[in-house]
């Protein structure tokens, strides 16, 4: 598992889509959760079979949509190269690593919307087990899912070799805004 | 029989396929394998290069399929030597 977290970081494409769609994944997550609590259902019962079933679909839509793009990429840039080979590449290792790179770009491209919204209403399954109090969860889980972002601007920084706070400020206004615009449109609704 | 000790092939392989790969899944082999690896010209998809290759008993069949399955394909071998004892190294 972890050999494949490192491969997923290594991979220059994977490591852009798992910050694409962690954003992706923490944006859609606030939203539900602005959502529902400005149509005035407060029960984390609710924000949970929500945000996971927003989790699902961002996941198997992530997988999937990753890898069939992914694999055609893939396949074109085999085939130019076996154009300039002229021989078939298949059952090579540039085929197998490929294939490997492939596989991993999709996982990243599913599984990080996925796991940014279950971390966002981790404290709503606490609340659903009455471990701490219902009180207050809006803002916890709003203010896991401000952190996220910093942190995915912190992680936007350091590679864009560039100021961190500009990244961080640039990526946590983009929450607020998908936060306004939610519960703004909600009170209209 | 002579021993083959020394070989240069010709080598057409991918820009994906990096040199320290090829060489080192050529050079792992065997143990006395010695594998240098000089590229020639580069063009967009592909690079041409000089596979040096030094060893006691050098099977050039399978070295050949080995450099196949990484995804290079070798044009020609262009040098060879033999010997017919084992060199020390």
């Amino acid at each position: 598992m972890q050999s494949h977290i490192n491969a997923a970081f290594k991979n220059k494409i994977a490591r852009r889509y798992i910050v694409v769609n962690s954003f992706d994944g923490i944006l859609t997550t606030i939203g539900i959760i602005v959502g529902i609590y400005a149509g005035g259902i407060a029960d984390p019962k609710v924000i949970i079979i929500a945000v996971v079933g927003a989790a699902i679909a961002l996941c198997v839509s992530g997988i999937f949509g990753g890898y069939l793009t992914e694999e055609a990429e893939k396949k074109g840039s085999l085939a130019r190269i076996e154009r300039s080979m002229l021989k078939k590449l298949s059952s090579t290792k540039i085929e197998e690593k490929s294939k490997k790179s492939t596989i991993v770009i999709g996982l990243a491209n599913g599984l990080a919307p996925a796991f940014a919204s279950l971390i966002i209403i981790s404290p709503a399954f606490f609340a659903a087990l009455g471990i701490i109090s219902e009180k207050n969860l809006l803002f916890m889980m709003i203010g896991i899912a401000f952190i996220m972002l910093a942190v995915l601007g912190v992680i936007l920084g350091r590679r864009a070799k560039d100021n961190i706070l500009k990244y961080v400020i640039k990526t946590v206004i983009i929450g607020a805004i998908a936060a306004v615009l939610t519960s703004v449109i909600s009170f209209f609704a | 029989m002579a021993l083959l000790r020394f070989v240069e092939l010709d080598v057409l392989k991918p820009n994906q396929l990096r040199l320290v790969d090829l060489v080192n899944d050529v050079a792992s082999m065997c143990d006395t394998f010695s594998v240098t690896i000089k590229v020639i010209e580069r063009d967009r998809e592909t690079e041409s290069a000089q596979m040096f290759i030094e060893g006691n008993d050098i099977d050039l069949n399978a070295v050949i399929k080995k450099i196949e399955e990484c995804g290079a394909t070798v044009h020609s071998i262009d040098i060879i030597g033999v010997g017919k004892s084992p060199r020390v190294i």
